[in-house]
C-alpha cells in the first residue's frame, strides 16, 4: 500500500494513516464512481458513504492486503444500488457542481474525451464500472475481477464485450458530431 | 498496435480527462467524513497488564460459554439463530430476472432451516459462493450472510424485513451493502412443494 509506505511517521494512530488514504484515494474514488454515475455529486456523495464505512472500519481494513480494492467494492455496491436515493440526487445536483466535464475545464482533447464519457455512460452500470477501474484506473484484470466481486474469466469476458459494445458506441458518437 | 489495443488507448485517454476533486475539496471531504464520528481506536499497548488482562477475559469467556464468546466478538457475524418461526423456516423459490450479472438470472431456491442454516442454489449457469452461509432472526427481520465469500466480499451481513403472504414469504432489504444480494433476495418467494 503505497499510500501508507510514504508515511512519514513510524508511529500509527489510526487517524494519520486513514488521512494519508484518503487524501490519496478519495478523489480517484470520486473520478471512478463519475464514470459509473455520471455526475459529480453523486459520485462525491457515494464516495463520502464509502469512506465513512472505511473510517469506521479502518483499524481492520489496513491490515488487509489492500484497501484500495476494499474501498472501490463497497462504493461500487452503493452506486449499484443508487437508484433508491435518485431523489436526493437530484436535490444535489441542482446545486452548481464544483468540478465539471473535461470541457468545461478547458482540458486538451475535452470534445474527444466527453465523446468517450458519453459512449461510456450509454454501457450498463456494472460495464461501467469495469471500463472505470481497467481504463481509467489501469487496474490488473485479476483486481477488476476481485473488486467487482467476479471471477477473472467473467471479467475477461465481460470487458471484450464491453470493448466491442464501446466501439459501436464511439462509431455513433463520430456520425452525430 | 491492434484494434482493441487502440481502443483501450482511446477510452483511457478519454477517460483520464476527466477532473478528480481539487486539495481543497478533498480535505473538506475529510473532515466531513471524519467528523462526528468515533476516531479511529488505537491499537493497543503492548504492556504485560494488557497481556494478563486479555488473558483473564478469554478464560472468563471459556467458562461463560461459547454464545457469550460468539456474541461478543463478532461485530458483523449474524447472532446465533434461535429456533426460526415456522413461518420463516422452509424452502422457497424465485425467478430472478434483468439482474446486474445475467448470470444470476434464472431460478433460485432459498432454505431456511433449523439452527440458522441458511442454503441457497443459484440458476444452472452460475457458480456461486453459497456454501456455508448463515441467518439469525430477530422479531421480523433477518439477518443474512450469503455470498461474504463471493459477490458481497468484505461486506456486513444484510438485515431484511420478513413477512409471510399468500403469495409467500416476503423479503424487504433493510440494510444491505450488497447490491446483488439485494437484487436478489428482495422480493416475493414462493414456498416450494413439498
Amino acid at each position: 500500500m503505497d499510500v501508507l509506505r510514504r508515511r512519514p511517521d513510524a508511529e500509527d494512530d489510526g487517524a494519520e494513516s486513514f488521512a494519508w488514504f484518503f487524501t490519496a484515494e478519495y478523489p480517484q474514488v470520486v473520478r471512478l464512481l463519475r464514470v459509473v454515475l455520471g455526475d459529480p455529486a453523486s459520485a462525491e456523495d457515494v464516495a463520502q458513504e464509502a469512506f465513512v464505512r472505511l473510517h469506521r472500519h479502518w483499524d481492520r481494513v489496513v491490515h488487509y492486503e489492500s484497501p484500495e480494492a476494499w474501498v472501490r467494492r463497497v462504493a461500487l455496491n452503493q452506486a449499484f444500488s443508487w437508484r433508491r436515493r435518485e431523489q436526493r440526487r437530484r436535490e444535489r445536483e441542482s446545486r452548481a457542481p464544483a468540478w465539471g466535464t473535461a470541457a468545461e475545464t478547458g482540458a486538451a482533447g475535452a470534445e474527444e474525451a466527453d465523446a468517450v464519457l458519453r459512449a461510456v455512460r450509454r454501457l450498463p452500470a456494472r460495464d461501467r464500472a469495469l471500463v472505470g477501474l481497467y481504463h481509467l484506473e489501469d487496474r490488473p484484470l485479476d483486481e477488476v475481477a476481485s473488486v467487482l466481486g467476479i471471477s477473472p474469466h467473467a471479467a475477461k469476458v465481460a470487458l471484450h464485450r464491453a470493448r466491442r459494445r464501446l466501439a459501436g458506441l464511439l462509431n455513433e458518437e463520430e456520425v452525430a458530431r | 498496435m491492434n484494434e482493441d489495443a487502440l481502443l483501450d488507448a482511446r477510452v483511457r485517454r478519454g477517460l483520464q480527462a476527466l477532473p478528480m476533486p481539487d486539495e481543497q475539496l478533498t480535505a473538506a471531504a475529510l473532515e466531513e467524513v471524519t467528523r462526528g464520528r468515533p476516531a479511529p481506536r488505537r491499537p493497543a499497548p503492548r504492556r504485560p497488564w494488557h497481556l494478563a488482562l486479555a488473558a483473564a477475559v478469554v478464560v472468563a469467556l471459556l467458562v461463560l460459554g461459547p454464545q457469550l464468546l460468539r456474541a461478543l466478538l463478532t461485530d458483523e457475524e449474524p447472532e446465533p439463530a434461535p429456533s426460526p418461526g415456522g413461518e420463516l423456516r422452509g424452502t422457497w423459490t424465485r425467478t430472478l430476472d434483468g439482474a446486474g450479472d445475467p448470470a444470476w438470472d434464472g431460478p433460485w431456491t432459498i432454505g431456511f432451516a433449523d439452527g440458522g442454516v441458511l442454503t441457497l442454489s443459484p440458476p444452472r449457469a452460475l457458480v456461486a459462493g453459497t456454501d456455508g452461509a448463515a441467518y439469525a432472526t430477530s422479531g421480523a427481520q433477518v439477518r443474512v450472510d450469503a455470498f461474504v465469500n463471493g459477490a458481497c466480499n468484505e461486506l456486513p451481513p444484510g438485515t431484511y424485513a420478513w413477512s409471510r403472504s399468500a403469495d409467500g414469504l416476503r423479503l424487504t432489504a433493510v440494510d444491505d451493502a450488497c447490491a446483488p444480494r439485494v437484487e436478489l433476495l428482495a422480493g416475493t418467494w414462493t414456498e416450494q412443494s413439498p
